[in-house]
């Protein structure tokens, strides 16, 4: 056998063995899967990286870009700045129109609350008296609107409401007649849970306080009846 | 017959090598979404070795070491961070966080991306530079270099005036993007040194001129001061001898 021919045996046997390890590494062998998923799995956290950075440079990229337009919106605020306040003030100063609107809309809402009201339905028409109180408030309703509620919640057995009530009628109307009734009605209270000195106390504020007869003689007249 | 199978089997475990070296060589760049370039839409390229070329319809990229660019659904190339050279016959523009840059006919650009700026120099033909917030380009010739930073209040971007560019350290982060023959790049690279030397010498010419104007301007000064000093003890002197007069006082 020539040295050539040997050599090229050897050779060939080499690479014959190399194939055959090779093969069963691949078949046998678990780390080399292993090292496959580990080269894959940091493939994906380079990519996932990746897509991490280039977000966050297209946001920089946004932000300059805002930057670079501030200036000209930063020239429309002074105009918008004297608007706001102009809208803001076309929003709680309204115009006649609106006001004779708002109070129809008041009447409308106090004529149903006092419907219900004699009908005996005090709970509803209390509803809809409370709608006039908070929506329309600087009505001339209001006043009425604030007496019946208190009588609604009087027979509804709502004596602390009544209580609380009177304290806010007497607080924004002091002089009104029906403010007097209203204390009246106070007094009833505070006799029906036995506190008659305060409702005495409160028919003598009511009878010095209040100018008007028809008040005064109620006062009167209940006083009268506590006595012994 | 023996010296045939030697060659065989040579031949077998030569390919074996090749295919390992190929094998790595596919890992140089990473894509997201995953073989991206040759596909259309967005992808986001990051170099992992210097050189790597990117060839798109308009021109071609090519990234140095760490290098991440990204291309958006207009087939815009934005510049996110690393080192670039944009070779373009003029149609391609580099978005960055700052600048945009392209270029007004053929030319090759250098663009390296920082955290606060971005540095453009021109290494062959005139660079188009269109920093944030200005409605004009800033042509930069060959052998310049500027420095284009963040949008300041005024809604521009801080930019420097351009100036001759550093011919050693451009060299070298040149080389390490360059993806074509030693040959040409060294002829480019001469031509590039030349430039860099012109811009030198005409920032020199310029500083030179300014330096003169100041000298002038400061012995124009001084000359000036000399001579109100002069009008000024020579008025004195008049006062002194009508005082001396006045009081018939005698001469000193």
């Amino acid at each position: 056998m020539s040295r050539f021919a040997f050599l090229s045996f050897i050779l060939a046997l080499t690479v014959g063995f190399v194939q055959i390890y090779w093969h069963a590494k691949d078949q046998y062998s678990p780390v080399d899967s292993y090292q496959v998923e580990i080269k894959k799995l940091k493939e994906q956290v380079e990519r996932e990286q990746l897509a991490f950075v280039t977000q966050a440079e297209a946001q920089r990229e946004f932000r300059q870009d805002v930057a670079a337009l501030m200036p000209e919106v930063l020239r429309g605020v002074t105009e918008k700045a004297i608007d706001y306040p102009r809208r803001n003030l076309a929003s709680v100063v309204t115009s006649g129109r609106s006001d004779k609107l708002q109070e129809m809309m008041a009447s409308t809402l106090f004529e149903s609350g006092k419907s219900l009201f004699r009908s005996g339905d005090y709970e509803r028409a209390n509803k809809l008296f409370a709608k006039v109180i908070d929506r329309y408030g600087y009505v001339k309703q209001s006043i009425e609107a604030h007496f019946l509620m208190i009588e609604g919640q009087y027979q509804l057995g709502d004596l602390e409401g009544v209580s609380r009530s009177v304290a806010k009628m007497v607080e924004l109307f002091p002089e009104s007649e029906l403010t007097g009734f209203a204390l009246l009605r106070l007094g009833q209270v505070f006799e029906h849970k036995e506190r008659y000195a305060e409702a005495v106390d409160l028919y003598r504020t009511v009878l010095r306080s209040f100018p008007y007869r028809s008040v005064a003689s109620q006062a009167e007249r209940n006083l009268r009846d506590m006595e012994p | 017959m023996g010296h045939r199978l030697l060659l065989i089997t040579t031949f077998l475990l030569a390919s074996a090598i090749e295919v390992q070296v190929r094998a790595s060589d596919q890992a140089a760049l990473v894509q997201e979404p995953i073989h991206c370039i040759k596909t259309t839409g967005d992808c986001s390229i990051k170099a992992k070795v210097d050189k790597q070329k990117i060839d798109l319809s308009k021109g071609d990229l090519v990234l140095g070491r760490g290098t991440i660019v990204y291309r958006d659904q207009a087939e815009v190339a934005h510049l996110v961070s690393g080192f670039v050279t944009l070779s373009t016959d003029g149609e391609l523009t580099l978005q960055s966080e700052f600048a945009k840059i392209g270029c007004a006919s053929e030319c090759v650009v250098l663009v390296e991306k920082r955290a606060t700026y971005v540095r453009v120099t021109t290494v062959r033909g005139e660079a188009r530079v269109y920093p944030k917030g200005e409605s004009g380009a800033l042509h930069l010739p060959q052998g310049y270099s500027m420095r284009v930073g963040q949008v300041l209040p005024n809604g521009k971007a801080d930019t420097e005036i351009p100036q001759a560019a550093q011919y050693g350290p451009t060299f070298k982060k040149w080389w390490s993007s360059y993806a074509g023959e030693k040959e040409a790049f060294l002829k480019s690279a001469l031509e590039f040194r030349e430039a860099c030397r012109m811009a030198v010498e005409a920032g020199s010419a310029l500083h030179l001129d300014l330096a003169h104007r100041y000298i002038a301007s400061v012995e124009d000064e001084r000359r000036d001061a000399e001579e109100a000093r002069r009008r000024q003890a020579a008025e004195q002197e008049k006062m002194r001898r009508l005082f001396r007069q006045m009081n018939h006082l005698e001469e000193p």
